[in-house]
């Protein structure tokens, strides 16, 4: 093809259909008369929505998320309910909440000792399950003030861990040590038949039974590592696969306009150094 | 339009004033149909609803002169032709059979030398091309975009776009060429 004056493909079309073209390009005019074949049906009628916005009656959603006024006005109405609702309301609303945070705190295991013994006397009382009390499941809790006293090891847990939970009664290790052993004890030994390191694992109260762990009390056993929540969301579903906003055949580079059979010839003829000049004329 | 700063349109059209909304509609609406039509989508006025929905609601977050925002729009308008695309072949859309639609029938002599007079002839010349030559071409014309543009919109290198572009005038001229409108006169003497 010779070469143009213009260096735009639009502009150039525009100068052949006003005559102003220095040769006629048949592609040219096919796309002119394409475009103004397609231009010349009236414009499609607005929907309803885009009506909407034409006439001003929809406010624009500007910069915000569609689904975001929706979560504001729910938590608007709630609110206003709140303080909208009588005296009794707020208080009964007040107490059931601070009652369900009291229990699942305590239930947790995690209120401050007075209280977590108050509750689990209470729940106990109250209820059929036998809660251990707290410090009983605190008895063997590593002391980091002795140094002879080291952290249970994971070995020493799962032999140990659940039978030592048990028969203590209010007793550390420390304590059932024999008074006056160690550097820190200042009370006498209470009898000369104290028994000995070896003894410590003796239950207080001569052999009474175990309490048997009881369902939210006692020493769990310790999970094996892995054993732990698994069951996360599955990532594999909810993952979607990244939008891929092009056409489908992504692969059809421009590479792959050379396996065309059709653009076989033009290869060749794309190589001219006309054809050349003429793309940078036309992307100037 | 043309009298009115395009500046001052958009800042309108984002304070949701009817008469903006209603010049970019009508200023672009018609190319957005026209190229969605070309393209060969079956609800073309429905997909150019669509892309102004999108349009005006995101408006806000829009910044750049009257050139990005031409390719703003078209970009939301090549996406959701894409998905109609994505739509008709997951689920093939049912039309009812009509003369002009049908490929097959071979057409007579006066409808074929009828047909390369006019515009339909030039239509069937572009449907030739490849897909992306032919999107190449249609963003181009009807959208006035510029290379890199196009680029940016398909997702493809610039000189890729090049290529696409080169590749389809000169398999448009190479066509054209080889089958060059009879006209009338030429016709009667072969017929008679």
């Amino acid at each position: 093809m010779s070469r143009r004056s213009s260096t735009d493909l639009t502009t150039r079309m525009r100068e052949q259909a006003a005559g102003l073209g220095e040769v006629h390009d048949p592609a040219l005019a096919a796309l002119t008369r394409i475009r103004d074949s397609y231009l010349a049906v009236p414009g499609p009628p607005p929907s309803a929505e885009v009506e909407g916005f034409l006439a001003g009656e929809r406010p624009l959603a500007v910069g915000q998320p569609a689904g975001r006024p929706l979560r504001t006005s729910r938590w608007r109405r709630a609110v206003a309910w709140l303080v909208g609702a009588g005296l009794a309301w707020q208080v009964g609303l007040g107490s059931t909440a601070a009652f369900a945070v009291v229990t699942s705190v305590g239930i947790a295991g995690s209120l401050p000792a007075p209280a977590q013994e108050v509750f689990d006397k209470v729940l106990t009382t109250l209820s059929p399950f036998d809660r251990a009390p707290k410090h009983d499941r605190q008895t063997h809790e590593p002391d980091g003030d002795d140094p002879r006293r080291k952290a249970p090891q994971p070995t020493d847990l799962e032999t140990r861990g659940p039978v030592e939970g048990v028969g203590y009664a209010g007793e550390t290790d420390e304590e059932l040590r024999q008074p006056g052993s160690s550097p820190d004890s200042t009370e006498p030994a209470p009898g000369a038949d104290a028994p000995d390191d070896t003894d410590v694992r003796v239950p207080h109260g001569g052999g009474q039974p175990a309490t048997p762990p009881s369902p939210g009390g006692g020493p769990h056993p310790v999970q094996p590592p892995g054993s732990g929540d698994e069951e996360g969301p599955d990532e594999g579903e909810d993952a979607e696969a990244p939008e891929e906003p092009d056409e489908e055949d992504e692969s059809e580079d421009d590479e792959s306009e050379d396996d065309e059979p059709e653009d076989d010839g033009e290869l060749e003829e794309d190589d001219e150094p006309e054809e050349d000049d003429e793309l940078e004329e036309d992307d100037r | 339009m043309d009298h009115v700063d395009f500046g001052d349109v958009l800042a309108a059209a984002r304070s949701g004033a009817p008469w903006a909304c209603t010049e970019i509609w009508s200023r672009y609406a018609p190319g957005v149909a026209a190229f969605l039509r070309a393209r060969g989508s079956a609800e073309a006025d429905d997909l150019t609803s669509e892309v102004f929905i999108a349009v005006f609601t995101t408006l806000e977050g829009f910044s750049g002169d009257e050139a990005a925002f031409r390719g703003y729009v078209y970009t939301l308008a090549y996406r959701r032709w894409v998905d109609e695309v994505r739509r008709r072949s997951r689920r093939p859309a049912e039309t009812e059979w009509s003369p002009g639609h049908d490929g097959r029938q071979t057409d007579s002599a006066e409808q074929d030398a009828a047909e390369r007079e006019g515009t339909a002839w030039a239509r069937r010349m572009i449907e030739t091309l490849s897909p992306e030559q032919r999107d190449v071409l249609l963003l181009r014309i009807f959208a006035d975009l510029t290379i890199e543009q196009v680029a940016h919109l398909m997702g493809k290198r610039v000189g890729a776009v090049k290529a696409l572009q080169r590749r389809g005038l000169a398999t448009l001229r190479r066509r054209m060429a080889a089958s060059e409108p009879l006209g009338l006169d030429a016709l009667i003497e072969e017929t008679s």
